[in-house]
C-alpha cells in the first residue's frame, strides 16, 4: 500500500490532528486525504457496494472528526479509522441483512453500477487487451463473492490484513481481540478462501 | 494437535511475518522439509495476494473537500439570520416575562394594605385576595363557557325553522348575559315607523320561525316595553289564515307579535308562544276526527291513522313525567306528523277532485291558487275526456297552468291534446253531417225533376259542405297573424272532403 499515510511520520499526523482539532479545515482535508482509499478499500471489501463504501467512509471521517478529542494518540490514526470503519461496516451489514433485496436483473445498485465502475477503472489504468480485463473483472467479482461468504469473525481480520495493510496487532487493535484470536482468524479465513477461490489459485 | 498441525496453523503467520524469528525458523524447516506444507504456504501466499491486488474503484478527486466541509463548515461572514431571530425572540420573551413579573405585583399590591396588621393577618389577607380572584376567574370562565354553548345551540336551533326550542334558548342565553355587566342598549322611546320596522326585523330573526307573525303590530309612536308592562296579547287571529298556522274555530293568542328593540324581546314570552304552538296543534288535532284513516301513502301500505302521532313519549310529557323539553319536541314532533299526513291526504283529495279538509290543508298542498288551478284542470281535463262537446281548454287559462303544470312546455302537450280530441270530434260531427245530406240528396234524386236545355249550369262544386262554425271561425281570425298555424289548423280541422255534385235549378220567369 503505497499511500501517502505511510510516508506520513507520527510527528507530522499529530500535528494535523491538532489543528484539525482547533478548527482548522485544511489540516483535517489533509488527514482525509491521506487514510481516504485505504478505508474506503477496506469498507468497501466488507460491505462490497460502492455507494455504501462511500457513504461509509465519509460517515467515518465525520465520527473521527467528532470525536477527535477522544483520540489519545498511542496508536496511529489510520488504525483508529479501521476500527471506526470496521464497526461501521458490520453495523451496515447487520442492518441490510434484515432485509435483503435480491436483484432480479443486473440492477444500478448492484451490478450496473458495478460493471461501470469497473470498467472506469479498466479505462482509467488503460488495459490494452480486453480478453485481459474481462479476466480481471471476473476475477475481482469471485474474489468479492468469496469475501462476502466470508462470515463476519473471519471477513474483517482477512481484509483488515490483505487489503488494510495493518500488521496484527493494529487489527487486534481495530477489532479489539487478542493477537491470538486474530492470527486464527485470518488463517482460518484465508483457508475457506482458498477453498472458495480453489480455480484461482495454482497449485 | 501434532506438531505439523502446529506449523500449519502457523502458516498464515509465517506468510505475513509475524511470528518470531526462532518459530519462523522452525516454520520454515518445516515448510522446506514437507512438500504438502510448502504447497499449502504457496496457496496461502497467493489468496493474500489476490485479495491485494484487485483494488476497488478510486474515490472521487474532490472527496476529501467535501468531507472536510461537511466536518468543518465555513465560518458564516455575516450576521446570520437565525441568530437575529433569537435576538428578536428572547427580546419577546424578556418583555412578556417583566410584564408578567410587574402584573403579578399589582395583584400583589392589595395586601400591602395590611402592612400595619400583623404577619397572620396579611397572610390571611392576601390568601383570601388569592381565592377570590381564582373563583372570579372560574366563574367568568364557566360563564364564558356556557354562553359560548348557548350560541352555538341558539345558532344550531335557528336553522331548524320548525324547533320550538329557540325561544327557550334565547332565555337561557338572555339570562346568562344577563349576568355579564350591564351594557348600555339603545332604546327607542318613541318608536318611529322605520325603528318599529328594524325591530321587528331583529325580533323576527331572533325568535326563529314564528311565520311572519312576529312584530307585525309596532306600531309609530308605541313605546316599546318589556314583558311585564304588556301582558296582553296584542293580537288575535281568528279562522282567517292570513300566515298559514292557525285556522282554528277558537281564537288562538298570538303573543310573538310585540316589537322590541332589545335583542331577544321577541323571545321572552315563552309561555305564550308554547301555549300557541299548542293550540294550534290542538286546533289541528280537533280539525280532522282522531284516527280518521287517511287515504294516503304508498299503495301497498296500512291506512295511517291520525292517532298514531301520540306517541308513548307525548303522552308521558303531557302527564308530566317529562321534560318541558321533551314535551315541546314532542309537540314539534305531533305537528310536523299532522302536517305530513294532512299534506298527502290533501294531495289524494286532489286528484280525486274532492274539496280539501280544512284552510291548512290546502296551504300544505301548495296554496289556495295553486290548489285551485288544480282542480280547475283537472276538471277542464275530466270535461274534455267525457264530453263530446267539449271544445275548448278555456278553463286550462291564464298563469294557473304556469303555477300547476310548471312550465310551458307541459301546457302545450295539455293544449294540443286538448286540440286534438276537439278536432276529433268536430270530424266525427262533420262526418255525420256530411252523411245525413247525402242521404237527403239521395232522396231528392229519386224524384224526377224537370231538366230543361240551356238551362242547366253548375254553379259549384265544394268540398266543404259545412259552413264553417262559430269556432272555427274564431280560431280563423285568431290565427290569421300565423299563417303556418293556419295552414295547420286547416289541415287537422277541417273534414275530409265529399265530392257531391250541387246542382242549382234556375227557373225563367
Amino acid at each position: 500500500m503505497g499511500n501517502g499515510a505511510s510516508n506520513l511520520t507520527a510527528a507530522n499526523e499529530a500535528v494535523l490532528i491538532r489543528a484539525s482539532r482547533s478548527g482548522c479545515g485544511q489540516s483535517f482535508g489533509k488527514l482525509v486525504q491521506l487514510h481516504e482509499q485505504r478505508v474506503y478499500n477496506v469498507v468497501y471489501r466488507l460491505v462490497n457496494h460502492r455507494d455504501d463504501a462511500q457513504e461509509l467512509t465519509q460517515e467515518t471521517f465525520l465520527r473521527a472528526y467528532a470525536k477527535l478529542d477522544t483520540f489519545s494518540g498511542e496508536s496511529r490514526l489510520y488504525s483508529w479509522l479501521f476500527r471506526i470503519a470496521t464497526n461501521l461496516a458490520l453495523s451496515h451489514r447487520r442492518r441490510k441483512r434484515v432485509v435483503k433485496f435480491e436483484p432480479i436483473s443486473p440492477s444500478r445498485e448492484d451490478g450496473f453500477e458495478r460493471g461501470i465502475g469497473e470498467q472506469a477503472e479498466v479505462a482509467r489504468r488503460r488495459v490494452a487487451a480486453p480478453d485481459q480485463a474481462v479476466l480481471q473483472q471476473e476475477t475481482r467479482e469471485r474474489i468479492a463473492e468469496a469475501l462476502s461468504d466470508l462470515d463476519d469473525e473471519h471477513r474483517p481480520a482477512v481484509v483488515l490484513r490483505d487489503v488494510g495493510g495493518l500488521n496484527y496487532a493494529e487489527i487486534a487493535d481495530a477489532l479489539d481481540l487478542p493477537v491470538g484470536t486474530v492470527k486464527s482468524r485470518i488463517h482460518r479465513g484465508r483457508l475457506l478462501l482458498r477453498q472458495a477461490l480453489k480455480d484461482l489459485v495454482r497449485t | 494437535m501434532t506438531d505439523s498441525q502446529d506449523i500449519s496453523n502457523d502458516l498464515s503467520a509465517w506468510i505475513d511475518g509475524e511470528l518470531s524469528d526462532a518459530r519462523s525458523e522452525q516454520v520454515a524447516k518445516a515448510v522446506q522439509s514437507d512438500p504438502a506444507l510448502a504447497a499449502e504456504a504457496d496457496e496461502l501466499r497467493q489468496v493474500a495476494s489476490l485479495l491485494s491486488q484487485f483494488a476497488p474503484p478510486a474515490l472521487p478527486d474532490d472527496f476529501a473537500q467535501r468531507i472536510a466541509a461537511q466536518a468543518i463548515p465555513p465560518k458564516p461572514s455575516h450576521f446570520p439570520r437565525w441568530a437575529s431571530l433569537c435576538v428578536a425572540a428572547s427580546v419577546l420573551v424578556a418583555t412578556g416575562t417583566a410584564l408578567l413579573l410587574f402584573q403579578n405585583d399589582d395583584i400583589q399590591q392589595p395586601s400591602l394594605a395590611y402592612n400595619d396588621e400583623s404577619k397572620e393577618n396579611r397572610i390571611a389577607a392576601t390568601e383570601s385576595i388569592t381565592d377570590d380572584s381564582v373563583e372570579l376567574k372560574t366563574e367568568a370562565k364557566a360563564i364564558h363557557r356556557r354562553m359560548k354553548d348557548l350560541d352555538e345551540k341558539l345558532y344550531t336551533e335557528k336553522k331548524d325553522h320548525r324547533d320550538l326550542e329557540v325561544p327557550k334558548v334565547a332565555e337561557e342565553l338572555a339570562d346568562t348575559r344577563s349576568i355579564r355587566p350591564a351594557k348600555p342598549v339603545a332604546r327607542f322611546p318613541v318608536a318611529s315607523k322605520r325603528a318599529s320596522k328594524t325591530a321587528s326585523k331583529t325580533a323576527g330573526k331572533k325568535a326563529g320561525k314564528y311565520k311572519g307573525s312576529i312584530a307585525k303590530d309596532a306600531t309609530p309612536g308605541q313605546v316599546l316595553s318589556p314583558v311585564a308592562s304588556n301582558p296582553q296579547p296584542t293580537r288575535q287571529i281568528g279562522k282567517k289564515a292570513d300566515n298559514g298556522i292557525a285556522t282554528g274555530d277558537g281564537p288562538v293568542n298570538q303573543t310573538m307579535g310585540r316589537a322590541g328593540p332589545g335583542r331577544y324581546d321577541a323571545a321572552l314570552n315563552m309561555d305564550q308562544a308554547r301555549t300557541e304552538a299548542q293550540a294550534t296543534v290542538t286546533m289541528m288535532q280537533n280539525s280532522l276526527p282522531v284516527a280518521q284513516t287517511v287515504p294516503g301513502g304508498p299503495p301497498g301500505q296500512k291506512p295511517i291513522q291520525f292517532q298514531a302521532f301520540r306517541t308513548n313519549q307525548h303522552r308521558q310529557a303531557k302527564n308530566g313525567e317529562q321534560s318541558e323539553t321533551v314535551y315541546a319536541k314532542s309537540l314539534k314532533a305531533g305537528q310536523q306528523r299532522i302536517e305530513g299526513l294532512l299534506y298527502r291526504n290533501g294531495i289524494e283529495l286532489v286528484k280525486q277532485n274532492q274539496p280539501l279538509l280544512n284552510n291548512r290543508q290546502a296551504v300544505l298542498v301548495g296554496g289556495w291558487s295553486k290548489m285551485v288551478a288544480r282542480a280547475q284542470v283537472v276538471q277542464a281535463k275530466a270535461t274534455a275526456d267525457t264530453s263530446d262537446d267539449s271544445q275548448t281548454d278555456a278553463p286550462v287559462t291564464g298563469q294557473l297552468k304556469y303555477m300547476v303544470f310548471g312550465g310551458q312546455s307541459q301546457i302545450k302537450e295539455l293544449r294540443s291534446q286538448v286540440q286534438v280530441l276537439n278536432a276529433a270530434n268536430k270530424t266525427a260531427k262533420a262526418e255525420e253531417v256530411a252523411a245525413d245530406q247525402v242521404d237527403s240528396l239521395a232522396k231528392e234524386e229519386t224524384i224526377p225533376a224537370p231538366i230543361l236545355e240551356g238551362d242547366v249550369k253548375p254553379t259549384a262544386i265544394s268540398s266543404d259542405i259545412d259552413p264553417p262554425d262559430t269556432e272555427t271561425r274564431q280560431r280563423t281570425a285568431k290565427s290569421k297573424s300565423h299563417p303556418a298555424k293556419r295552414k295547420q289548423q286547416r289541415s287537422s280541422l277541417s273534414p275530409p272532403p265529399v265530392d257531391v255534385l250541387i246542382i242549382t235549378v234556375e227557373e225563367r220567369k
